[in-house]
């Protein structure tokens, strides 16, 4: 009992002498909740009042939408500004809570009294925590008044206010008892605060470097999806990143449950270890830099290797040579070595003191850097066996027009477009389980990653693959090859016909015909539409969207290398159709994923499609029927050579543009006929066309003139084209 | 009693306090002498459970002091630059102590405030160095424990002061058998007032005794001797230290008064007179036993 009052009488005091933190909190927290809540009320009720003044039309009520702006203040996941708040306090909180243990006279006042240590740092422990709580409580009632003045019923986002408040004081725990262990493993303020810097930025650092080399010295590293890993992994080994990356989870409505519970053990474990260092710290470690000598060599050898590593990085980023490299390596070990020392004895002449650590650290650097720049694991060379894959996912890296964003409704009921990586899509949905063509593209990757110089052997489709196989423990190993499709064309056709790899390439095979409400059809190049339909009969877009589906899975590379697109269409979701609506209501005619995404190639072969769309009345043969063509204007250029001006650039080449003009209705006739548009060649990666640009000049009913590119297939320039062109270079070249 | 049994404390490379072995009795005032960096204060921390000792041990009636809440009730420690929280007044830093202290008394505090002239409700850090050492001192005797260590605490007090505190502690001896345990580099300041004392000189402590008992076992005795006859000659008495200037022969001699005098008359003289040493004069002596040239050690 006589306990429990001592302890309840010493945090009365503790606080009386925070009294500075306690206004300091304060007044962080009234300026960036009740204030910010305020101005952010503010500044929605103008917005929608605006918006409702301009005519559009607005799916919420000013209620609802204040209503969420204020539950978006105080909630966990959408306050920023609270993350900065909380990192900066719990640095504050912490140092100033245990500081006294760096200075002597303090220590001998707190470690004198008749009262134990253990009992000393929970009541300074807490006044630490408490103070800022209570300041956020406080604040964050005066918020909820705030937003209860513009209507906001306090009972709908209390319990949200709530939410938040217990998520940031957590992270605002674990970030001051982080704070608190470097304080403990310090007698030095400053060196206290650069202890916490270390123990913040330490592994995202060490994250950042790694993540460095292996896109440095890997051919077939995958930045992505491979940094992405690496600094998940170290990541969550900082407070500070762990802290965003859940509230980045939050926000994006991933899963953080096994995160957040992480982070309660993790603050507990560092609480625990605090109050341990605190009855093991001697009191005489008050002025000293460390206050326990075991730590030194720990910290030094990690921060040594990490300096030696970047220099390393740097150096070669500069200049990749070995020399650089080296150099840049010894460099960051000596200047870090040197700097710790200093910091260590606060004494200029013991830069050395540790000459054999620094020697060991350096050389195992070098090693690093060697090991990476020399593959000497064989990380490109990494081919698994197949029995040793579970799935594999594989984007070939050359169907640019697949679009993977998504349509999705925000919390004002917005209609708003979400990006979707396309690796992470296809690394998701794809789950090859037939290995072999992966495999042998990856074999063949490996093969032209491996080259040291490369002769042009007539290989076609460079392209960048990106494959990511699931092993059969779970693992996740992902690389990149640049090379020649051309080379591995019989494991891409197998691909190609393969119904996992389909689904998880074309988002379109996964919608259901439930889900569509409206196709959208079209023949455009360079922006200009020249057919368009749109369906919105319920069966006649699930006969459309079923027709569709069976026909691109059927689709082949034998086709592709044959034909060319003649149309595009897409199938819209509600969501997407409202959105596309939308826009065009309001004259947004020029947003990107209206004018373009979505839509996906319409080949000759796709018979059934094309049948059931001439059964509407559409025809892609008769797109030019009611368009008004004036002019065909072609262009194709050759290359001149240049004597040079010097011995060291004895000749350089350049290329001529001519164009040949075409007015007469027979020979515009032809050219259309043979002629493929832009945007339809632009969606078949096999499609070989010939050099000459067709730019065709037509002319709207309004008068307006517009101009729509296409070329010719392979082997296909009409007779008189050729002529008419040869004619015209014989021209210029005289 | 306060007992130290080969303490020792090191600081890196620095052995601070060498096995020192050292009683303390209660109700006596035991000063704690030695050069600057001879290890008072470090002893001083060590006794207070600042510090843990590498080697040996410090307790109070048989308890070690280290972490132990019921030893460390029994003293109060006034460090040479005692803490006072921020802004804090002195009446802020009796509140806090007595949290600490549970036998504070806040009513003699008051009153010794009042004597010492000193404004209770201003803040400690626009006192004068003097005045914050009088602040100090009178939270420890208020807080009314058994010992009280000070480091250096009548460094910066004025004469005045110095012999009112010394009156304090007397007084606290007297009535409530305080035990204060005094660090200094000036004996002259100690002289007065301790019944023991120690000397510490690099960590290691040179002796330890009764004020008294050296006084009366130690004197200087001027004499003239017959003619022919040389000091270094007498026998029957411990002589420790012999000077001559003249005739005039300056010995310093261990023993009583009366077995020097008895023997002294013995030897008729022409003259003689036994002064009482001074306590600097008996650490020169004691210590040059020893084998040191206090001389270097002392001021």
């Amino acid at each position: 009992m006589i306990s429990k009052n001592l302890f309840f009488k010493l945090e009365k005091e503790e606080w009386k002498r925070k009294l500075w933190l306690a206004a300091l909190a304060f007044l962080a927290f009234f300026f960036a909740l009740p204030v910010g809540m305020a101005l952010n009320l503010s500044n929605t009720a103008e917005r929608y009042d605006e918006m409702v003044e301009s005519g559009q039309i607005m799916l919420v009520s000013r209620a609802e939408s204040l209503t969420q702006t204020a539950l978006n203040y105080v909630s966990a996941s959408e306050n920023g500004m609270m993350i900065f708040l909380v990192m900066v306090s719990a640095v504050v909180c912490g140092a100033a809570s245990f500081s006294y243990l760096h200075n002597k006279k303090k220590v001998d006042f707190y470690h004198s009294i008749p009262v134990k240590r253990p009992m000393i740092f929970s009541v300074a422990f807490l006044a630490g925590i408490l103070i800022p709580a209570a300041a956020y409580a406080l604040n964050l009632l005066v918020a909820v008044g705030v937003a209860a003045g513009y209507s906001v019923s306090p009972g709908e986002i209390l319990p949200l206010a709530a939410e938040g408040w217990a998520f940031h004081m957590l992270y605002f725990w674990f970030l001051y008892s982080v704070t608190v262990l470097a304080m403990m493993m310090t007698g030095n303020l400053v060196v206290g605060l650069l202890g916490t810097m270390v123990f913040f930025l330490y592994f995202p650092a060490l994250g950042a470097v790694i993540s460095g080399y292996f896109s440095t010295f890997f051919k077939t590293y995958l930045p992505l999806a491979g940094e992405r890993r690496i600094m998940d992994t170290l990541g969550r080994i900082s407070p500070a990143s762990l802290y965003l990356m859940v509230y980045n989870g939050l926000q994006s409505g991933e899963g953080t449950a096994s995160l957040i519970v992480a982070s309660v053990i993790a603050a507990a474990a560092v609480t625990a270890l605090s109050v341990l260092l605190y009855q093991k710290r001697p009191s005489e470690a008050a002025g000293k830099a460390m206050a326990f000598p075991a730590s030194r060599p720990v910290i030094r050898i990690a921060l040594v290797v990490l300096l030696a590593l970047s220099g390393g990085l740097f150096f070669w980023s500069l200049h990749s040579a070995n020399g650089w490299a080296v150099f840049g390596v010894v460099t960051g070990a000596v200047l870090c070595h040197c700097i710790v020392e200093i910091i260590y004895h606060f004494d200029f002449r013991k830069l050395f003191t540790h000459k054999l650590q620094l020697a060991v650290c350096t050389v195992a650097s070098l090693s690093v850097l060697f090991c990476f720049k020399n593959d000497w694991l064989g990380y490109d060379a990494y081919l698994p066996e197949a029995d040793q894959v579970a799935e594999a996912a594989i984007d070939l890296g050359n169907d640019y027009w697949i679009s993977y964003d998504q349509i999705v409704r925000d919390e004002n009921g917005t209609l708003v477009r979400k990006y979707r990586s396309d690796l992470d899509y296809q690394f998701e949905q794809m789950k090859i389980t037939d290995l072999q063509p992966v495999l042998e593209i990856a074999s063949k990757g490996i093969e032209y990653s491996l080259k040291e110089e490369r002769e042009d052997q007539g290989e076609e489709y460079w392209t960048v693959v990106s494959i990511q196989y699931t092993l059969s423990n779970g693992r996740k190993v992902q690389r990149r090859y640049n090379m020649p499709l051309s080379e591995a064309m019989d494991a891409v056709k197998e691909l190609w016909q393969n119904a996992q790899f389909q689904e998880g390439k074309y988002p379109i095979l996964s919608m259901g015909a439930e889900e569509a409400v409206r196709a959208e059809y079209r023949v455009s190049s360079s922006g200009t539409t020249l057919q368009t339909a749109a369906f919105s009969s319920k069966e006649q877009v699930e006969e459309l969207l079923q027709a569709y589906q069976e026909e691109l899975r059927m689709l082949d590379i034998e086709t592709m290398e044959k034909e060319n697109p003649v149309a595009q269409i897409r199938f819209l979701n509600e969501a997407e159709a409202a959105y596309a609506d939308e826009k065009r209501k309001n004259d947004e005619i020029y947003d990107s994923w209206v004018q373009d995404c979505a839509y996906y190639p319409i080949y000759p072969s796709f018979t059934r499609t094309l049948e059931l769309m001439e059964q509407a009345g559409i025809d892609p043969e008769t797109v030019w029927d009611n368009v008004q063509v004036e002019e065909i204007t072609i262009e194709d250029s050759y290359a001149v050579t240049e004597k040079g001006s010097s011995d060291l650039s004895p000749s350089s080449e350049r290329y001529v543009f001519y164009q040949v003009n075409f007015r007469s209705q027979e020979e515009i006739e032809e050219i259309l006929q043979t002629a493929v548009l832009g945007e339809n060649f632009g969606m078949n990666w096999l499609a070989e066309m010939e050099f000459p640009e067709i730019y065709i000049t037509i002319r709207n009913e309004n008068g307006s003139q517009e101009t729509v590119s296409a070329k010719f297939p392979k082997g296909e320039i009409p007779d008189f084209v050729s002529q008419a062109l040869a004619a015209e270079r014989e021209n210029e070249r005289q | 009693m306060i007992e130290a049994a080969g303490v020792t404390k090191r600081f890196d490379d620095i052995v601070a306090v060498d096995h020192i072995n050292a009683t303390i009795r209660d109700g006596s005032v035991f000063g704690l002498i030695g050069t600057n960096g001879a290890g008072k204060s470090t002893f001083l921390r060590l006794a207070s459970g600042v510090l843990r000792p590498d080697e040996g041990s410090i307790t109070i009636d048989g308890e070690t002091i280290f972490e132990n809440t019921r030893a460390k009730a029994r003293f109060f420690y006034i460090s040479d630059e005692q803490y006072f929280f921020s802004n804090a007044t002195p009446l802020e830093m009796m509140e806090y102590y007595s949290i600490v202290y549970p036998k504070f008394d806040r009513t003699r505090f008051h009153k010794l405030m009042k004597n010492f002239e000193l404004n209770e409700k201003r803040m400690i850090n626009t006192f004068s160095k003097g005045m914050k050492k009088q602040v100090s001192v009178i939270c420890g005797v208020c807080a009314n424990t058994d010992y009280l260590f000070c480091d250096e605490t009548f460094d910066g007090l004025d004469p005045v002061m110095r012999q009112t505190v010394k009156s304090i502690f007397a007084n606290d001896m007297e009535e409530r058998n305080l035990t204060p345990i005094i660090a200094s580099h000036n004996l002259r300041e100690l002289e007065d007032i301790c019944d023991h004392v120690g000397l510490l000189h690099k960590g290691g402590i040179l002796l330890s005794r009764d004020l008294d008992e050296m006084k009366l076992n130690i004197h200087k005795l001027q004499c003239v001797l017959k003619p022919g006859m040389e000091p270094e000659k007498l026998t029957g008495m411990e002589i420790i230290k012999i000077e001559k200037r003249g005739s005039l022969s300056t010995l310093t001699v261990r023993g009583s008064r009366e077995e020097i005098e008895e023997r002294m008359k013995g030897v008729e003289p022409i003259f003689f007179e036994l002064i009482p040493l001074s306590l600097e004069e008996i650490f020169i002596s004691e210590t040059e036993v020893a084998g040191y040239d206090i001389k270097k050690l002392i001021l």
